[in-house]
């Protein structure tokens, strides 16, 4: 079995509109649909129908999350890992969701909802798909090529991992340990970088946040002075950089409180997933592990999630 | 118009500042030189949770319902200053301490002027 990629983000919104509004102004990404008062928008650099589902709520967080499978088969092969190891697994017929092929979908120990699926349709590239100019639009959003990654966060972490892990194939890049040897925060790679889909501590079924990559640091500073411009609620810190994956970062929420990241710099991960072992962060060093300039967490960067 | 505000803490501290009918709680606080705790402040992450002893709010825009139920029994419990507005004096308990910073005149001032 071989996930492939993050595919995309199902989103809760209180206000589609004002939340279309930010995922296109702000993030930069494209309106690719409207079907039964869902809007569904893609980045530049991915050819699929949608990275981001806006779903009409009362409340701000996470419907489900999408995985990509390398080949058909693999559905099937994962359902049956899943039910094995205990979890529940429904069936998503084709077109269920907009743009999108059958899939099947897993609820993980954290009560998230885990969709995996193999095909989407084909939106081509913002940049057309016949002798495309090699740089997009210089004038709309954040210069966001892909949702990259999300964190999620979960009562037990290591019980997330460990499925993950074992029935979904995944590796593990980095990770938190409290004293006690508990695992606190958990990165998770499928596909080429550090990080696809990470944990942390807090409730179960919340989000902590969506992450979409930018090409360099000159790009963030650029979406720094682009929120700043805007209005856009930031983090505590403006730009920063991450111990944890060393990556350059700026954290932002959109207009329901979901939060957001434009960040750069993911190392890459190739290799088999359980012959890569992990980085392990001490609680003691867990603060420049975050924030690697200010050497320290505010309160609100964990407590706080959608 | 204005109205008055108190912020109770769990421990018998209170604060008193007013708050016009068109401004956000947190933002008369922090014009008072009270911090309460903001992350997302659009009213979706739960940071600004405070409980309503007396008085009345409206909100300035949506606000996510589950972040005004208490987690484990579900009840509606808490209200989100960050979008919130008084309608009348108005009392609450705040979840998580706040901090209160001394300004200067010219920080009043500056205060003032972005607020």
């Amino acid at each position: 079995m071989a996930l492939t990629r993050f595919g995309y983000a199902s989103l809760q919104v209180m206000d589609v509109d004002a939340a279309a509004r930010h995922y296109v102004d702000i993030v930069g990404l494209r309106e690719t649909d409207r079907v039964d008062g869902k809007v569904y928008l893609q980045a530049k650099d991915n050819q699929d129908h949608h990275c981001i589902i806006l779903n009409p709520s009362d409340s701000a967080g996470l419907e489900s999350i999408g995985f990509k499978v390398n080949d058909p088969a693999d559905l099937d092969n994962a359902a049956a890992a899943a039910e094995a190891a205990g979890a529940n697994v429904t069936r998503i017929a084709a077109n269920e969701i907009a743009g999108q092929g059958e899939g099947v979908q897993i609820t993980l120990p954290s009560t998230h909802l885990l969709t995996l699926y193999y095909h989407a349709d084909k939106i081509g590239y913002a940049c057309g798909m016949e002798n495309p100019d090699p740089v997009g639009s210089t004038e709309t959003g954040g210069k966001v090529n892909h949702l990259d990654h999300c964190l999620i966060s979960a009562e037990n972490p290591a019980e997330v991992t460990e499925f993950l892990v074992k029935v979904l194939d995944f590796g593990q890049s980095e990770r938190a340990m409290d004293p006690g040897g508990n695992m606190m925060i958990s990165f998770l790679f499928c596909g080429n970088t550090m990080h696809d889909l990470a944990l942390g501590p807090g409730p179960n079924g919340h989000l902590h946040h969506l992450a979409f990559m930018v090409d360099d640091r000159g790009d963030v500073v650029r979406g720094v002075d682009l929120l700043k411009e805007k209005g856009v609620p930031t983090f505590d810190y403006g730009l920063s950089r991450h111990g944890i994956g060393g990556v350059q970062t700026v954290y932002f929420h959109d207009p329901s409180g979901n939060r957001n990241e434009f960040f750069s710099g993911a190392y890459v991960t190739p290799g088999i997933p359980d012959r890569v072992p992990p980085i392990t962060w001490t609680m003691d060093h867990l603060t420049r592990g975050a924030f690697y300039y200010e050497n320290a967490v505010p309160e609100t960067f964990f407590d706080e999630t959608t | 118009m204005q109205h008055q505000i108190t912020f109770l803490d769990t421990r018998g501290g209170s604060v008193r500042f007013s708050c016009r009918t068109e401004q956000a709680i947190s933002r008369a606080a922090e014009e008072a030189g009270v911090l309460i705790r903001i992350a997302c402040d659009n009213g979706g992450c739960g940071a600004c949770q405070a409980e309503m002893q007396s008085g009345a709010i409206r909100y300035l825009a949506p606000i996510s319902e589950k972040q005004r139920r208490d987690r484990r029994s579900g009840e509606l419990r808490y209200e989100l200053l960050c979008r919130a507005v008084p309608t009348e004096d108005t009392t609450f308990l705040i979840r998580r301490p706040w901090r209160r910073i001394n300004r200067q005149p010219m920080s009043n001032l500056l205060a003032q002027l972005q607020n």
